[in-house]
């Protein structure tokens, strides 16, 4: 408020009788504040930057404070309570420091800042500071880690913080005119960020980001860029890694008897490291007289039988069985079997071969308990291993299905739960890096196809204790002429789990897993899908990046324009709307008005002292001053309208109606407008002075 | 006496043309004191009397004139003398033979427009019958109250410059009119055509009216309602109250004042077409309305002028000095 005026008791009255002081922080910026901290706290936690209890200790921090806040105002009260909220959030940073590192430790102070700065903060200046600090940490946490999770966190944050930057401007009053700015700002904001991202070449941020983006749909169009592609190999005896995405071929590989079991074998993988499963042999091979044989395989007690598998194409190199291999031989041909990774190959590759099984029992078969298979397997730690990252809950849903059961009883009940809460899809999204893939599936996507299945089934019954395996190889296929034909899609996972007194017993926990939308993708699904690869390709041209960073800049300058005669026609139009009534509620004034007396506050304060309007000077009087056409200045161009503006506000004050809403916010951006001409003009001048 | 609207006269709806019409009416006579005639409507909008202080033939009477003739109505003419009397003034009761009994004849004060030349050459105790007539708008006479009609207006001419065998009114009776009025000279080129206009017969009792007497009053009822925001009436309020504050004046400005400055203001603002009133509106009658009402300190007297005019230069420079420093509230 800076008025001249003659005595300075005159001024002193004026400042007493300010009826508009808006500093002051109410609950319409606490609350969203409060929520921007918590949301902040939670997104930390997400990205495991804090312990869970971590969100405990802040909102319990921010509850504190606010009662406080409601019960003394005393500042150094509130200044002791943030202190003690902050110091509560602080039991974690040893905690941190030790985990992760001495540079983990500053998202973690902010948080405790914001809390502090909380409990204290009276004007909305500080505030500001607040949800400053919130957003702060969000953005440390996901560049920490962009997981999916972080969306919750992050949409809180940002709407706290929108709505609360919304409320915490001083004498800011929601309007037409106000909605519109915010409009505008945000939408020149986003052009200018948009803009930013297609003109500088991306680093790595843009593919974490759309890792943490794409993640959040339910499609991995995105990130199976940065998936690396399913391989029939991987299904061969190779290392499966549970990130890999695609489509395998339908090419024709081998064809075995019709009526032999639906699961042929290819590799039992033992060892799970949060992504990849690896495995060695189960059984050592040696070369007979006319045949290999292998021996050592533990808990092969089935039925023996004898198939032969002929080759299709020449490119499957593993040997198929249906169930424990036993023996293999190939007539008039020199085979070979070479032990590879968890598989055997045969070389050479492509000629038909009979392979002798002991088959496998499935869950549903009765249990055999005279097979001589004994209470556990001979390598029961190979078929018990976890690795030590398995987060915590996983091995908790394990013990809780397995409770009261036994291992086949166990078995079904963890079928039936990632039935009831997993969907199927080729197309499930990609954890994160260092994120472990079946606690994803499992806790988050929900999405995931036969290897996640079976890798949740074998997890799960081995947190429970009972030893489970990972098999790979063939199911399904299509029957041609008494031979059943195996494509490369058909190559599948499955779980073999050990049942006491019967050995390894199949259990295909992909049969009746729910599809995520019917075989074909939604068009909704497809459609988003096409946009991601689009928007993927035209990302990857800097070519194509700069022709849309031109689109986009004519675009928004075309709206701009349109808006802008939109807007005077409006204004042209309105200029005889109904004033509306005022009634005087005490000295309530109303809203509208402020904001007009204050935009012309402070258009008068951005003037030059020599042209603001004297003590003493009506409105009337300063406009006649100010406006002459010799003396407008930078505001020769704005004449009209700022005069316009100026008999809006005398109305305002001295009429018996005050002007219409449409005609207050008009002239509230004529002076806003006319402020930034004069301080930029000023602002010329200045740096102009300075040269000369 | 009749106060019949002549043919020739316009009646017109919208009060501010009809004022300003008035204005214009009155300068068909009155040249080159066009603010001086605004202010002498603008006080007759207010329902106030003027006092009109300037040297003889300036034109005081002239202004008079030429507002009754504007309106149509009579304009009684008092020269006040030192041997002026109440009665002569009110009226008074006479025999009536037929009648067996007084009958009340009523004096120059019973017309709407009374021009009192030299109001500072009577008695004071004829000035205060003026002044109770003024107030009251009515006058007692043998104990009985005769209203007086309405409209009513008194403007009252004095000369400042001889105080020989002059009774200058008290501050308390000056605050009975609104404004003050002090004429000052005109340009050459404008007394020339005065001049030439009276010589060829212009006089102003001979200018048809434009407005009717019944009319004035509804003008009179426009002004009331025209609106005065709670800035406007903090504005008049500081400044009235800085005439009480200021060191330099013995006595300021009551409530009366701080009232017709408001009333004022709502005319100016009514002749300016507005519906309300603006600081300008109170600020430009700050001068014309209060001055006369204070009472300066001794040494802020201009001695080496005569007469009361010295004492009006200095009133006027207070009264102005309070405009430049009273701030204007702008808020709603």
């Amino acid at each position: 408020m800076s008025r001249r005026s003659g005595t300075s008791i005159e001024a002193a009255s004026i400042e007493a009788a300010d009826p508009y002081v808006t500093h002051g922080a109410g609950r319409a910026v606490l609350v969203p504040a409060a929520l921007a901290v918590l949301g902040a706290a939670w997104g930390l936690v997400v990205t495991g930057g804090l312990p869970a209890g971590g969100v405990a200790t802040t909102a319990a921090g921010l509850g504190l404070a606010a009662l406080v806040r409601g019960a003394t105002s005393s500042r150094s009260a509130r200044a002791w309570t943030g202190v003690l909220a902050a110091g509560a959030g602080a039991v974690w940073l040893p905690g941190v420091v030790s985990g992760s590192g001495v540079f983990a430790l500053w998202p973690v102070l902010a948080l405790c800042l914001a809390v502090r700065q909380f409990a204290s903060a009276r004007s909305l200046r500080e505030v500001r500071l607040v949800l400053g600090l919130s957003v702060l940490v969000v953005l440390a946490a996901a560049g920490v880690s962009p997981v999916a999770a972080l969306v919750g966190p992050l949409v809180v944050v940002w709407s706290a913080v929108l709505v609360g930057f919304a409320g915490a401007v001083p004498h800011r009053v929601g309007g037409a005119a106000q909605r519109v700015r915010t409009l505008r700002a945000v939408a020149a904001a986003g052009t200018a960020g948009v803009l930013l991202f297609l003109l500088v070449p991306a680093g790595g941020g843009a593919s974490l980001a759309g890792g943490a983006l794409g993640r959040a749909t339910a499609s991995g169009a995105e990130e199976r860029a940065s998936a690396a592609p399913r391989s029939g190999a991987a299904y061969a005896g190779g290392d499966l890694d549970l990130s890999s995405r695609g489509e395998l071929p339908q090419t024709e590989l081998v064809s075995v008897p019709a009526d032999s079991p639906g699961w042929w074998r290819s590799a039992v993988l033992d060892t799970y490291d949060g992504r990849t499963w690896t495995g060695g042999p189960v059984a050592s091979w040696s070369s007979g007289s006319s045949q290999w044989s292998a021996a050592g395989e533990d808990g092969a007690t089935g039925p023996q039988r004898v198939d032969v598998v002929e080759p299709v194409s020449g490119d499957y190199p593993a040997l198929l069985s249906a169930g424990a291999p036993g023996a293999v031989s190939s007539p008039g041909v020199d085979l070979r079997v070479v032990p590879s990774g968890a598989a055997a190959w045969l070389g050479p590759v492509g000629v038909p071969y009979t392979v002798t099984s002991s088959e496998t029992p499935t869950l549903g078969s009765s249990v055999d308990s005279g097979s001589g298979a004994g209470a556990a397997p001979v390598e029961e730690e190979r078929w018990l291993q976890l690795p030590s990252s398995l987060p915590q809950r996983v091995r908790d849903l394990g013990v809780r299905l397995a409770v009261g059961r036994g291992p086949v009883a166990t078995a079904r009940a963890v079928n039936e739960h990632l039935h009831a809460s997993a969907r199927y899809s080729l197309d499930a999204p990609v954890p994160a890096a260092g994120e472990d893939a079946v606690d994803a599936f499992l806790f988050e996507d929900r999405i995931g196809f036969c290897e996640h299945f079976a890798s949740a089934e074998v997890v799960l019954l081995r947190s429970a204790g009972i030893p489970a395996r990972l098999v790979t190889g063939f199911a399904g296929g299509t029957d041609a002429g008494g031979r059943r034909v195996f494509r490369g899609a058909d190559a599948h996972a499955w779980v073999e789990v050990w049942v006491p007194g019967q050995g390894w017993t199949t259990s295909d926990p992909t049969a009746g897993a729910q599809l995520v939308a019917g075989d074909r993708p939604s068009w909704a699904a497809r459609a988003w899908s096409w946009v991601q690869r689009t928007v993927t390709e035209v990302l990857a041209s800097a070519v194509a990046r700069t022709v849309l960073a031109v689109v986009l800049v004519g675009v928004a300058v075309g709206a701009w324009v349109l808006l802008r005669a939109g807007a005077r026609r409006r204004r042209s139009r309105t200029g005889v709307a109904d004033a509306v009534v005022v009634r005087r509620r005490g000295d309530g004034v109303s809203p509208s008005v402020l904001a007009l007396l204050v935009a012309w506050e402070r258009f008068d304060a951005a003037l030059p002292p020599e042209r603001r309007r004297g003590g003493a000077e009506g409105l009337s009087a300063w406009r006649a001053r100010l406006l002459t056409p010799a003396g407008a200045g930078p505001l020769a161009a704005r004449r009209e309208e700022l005069g316009a503006a100026l008999a809006v506000v005398e109305r305002a004050c001295f009429a018996r109606r005050v002007p219409s809403r449409a005609e207050l916010e008009g002239a509230v951006a004529t002076l806003e407008r006319a402020s930034s001409t004069v301080l930029a003009a000023a602002r010329v001048a200045g740096s102009a002075g300075a040269r000369g | 006496m009749s106060h019949a609207l002549p043919e020739t006269a316009r009646s017109t709806t919208d009060p501010a043309s009809a004022a300003r019409a008035l204005v214009e009416g009155i300068e068909r006579v009155v040249r080159g004191r066009r603010q001086a005639v605004e202010l002498l409507v603008t006080a007759v909008l207010a329902r106030g009397h003027v006092l009109i202080e300037d040297v003889p033939g300036s034109g005081k009477t002239t202004m008079a004139t030429a507002f009754a003739a504007s309106l149509g109505a009579d304009c009684a003419r008092v020269q006040a003398t030192a041997d002026l009397l109440p009665a002569d003034v009110t009226g008074s009761g006479m025999w009536d033979p037929a009648a067996e009994g007084f009958r009340f004849v009523p004096g120059p004060l019973f017309a709407p427009v009374v021009l009192v030349d030299e109001l500072n050459r009577t008695s004071p105790r004829t000035q205060s019958a003026f002044l109770e007539a003024m107030e009251e708008r009515a006058v007692t006479v043998d104990g009985v109250r005769h209203r007086l009609p309405d409209p009513f207006v008194l403007v009252a001419t004095q000369n400042p410059v001889e105080q020989h065998g002059t009774y200058p009114l008290p501050e308390g009776q000056l605050d009975r009119f609104a404004v003050r009025l002090v004429l000052g000279p005109i340009g050459e080129d404008v007394e020339r055509q005065v001049l030439r206009e009276q010589l060829a017969g212009n006089r102003p009792e001979a200018l048809s009216p434009v407005l009717a007497l019944s009319d004035l009053i509804g003008l009179q009822r426009a002004t009331t309602q025209v609106h005065v925001a709670e800035a406007t009436l903090d504005l008049a309020l500081r400044l009235t109250r800085a005439t009480r504050t200021d060191p330099r004046i013995v006595s300021g400005a009551g409530t009366r004042a701080a009232l017709t400055l408001v009333r004022c203001a709502q005319a100016r603002a009514l002749l300016g077409g507005r519906d309300h009133v603006l600081p300008e509106d109170v600020q430009a009658l700050v001068v014309p309305v209060l001055a006369h009402r204070l009472v300066p300190a001794e040494e802020h007297r201009f001695a080496d002028s005569p007469g009361t005019a010295s004492r009006t230069l200095a009133q006027e420079r207070l009264a102005a000095g309070l405009v430049a420093g009273t701030a204007v509230p702008i808020h709603r």
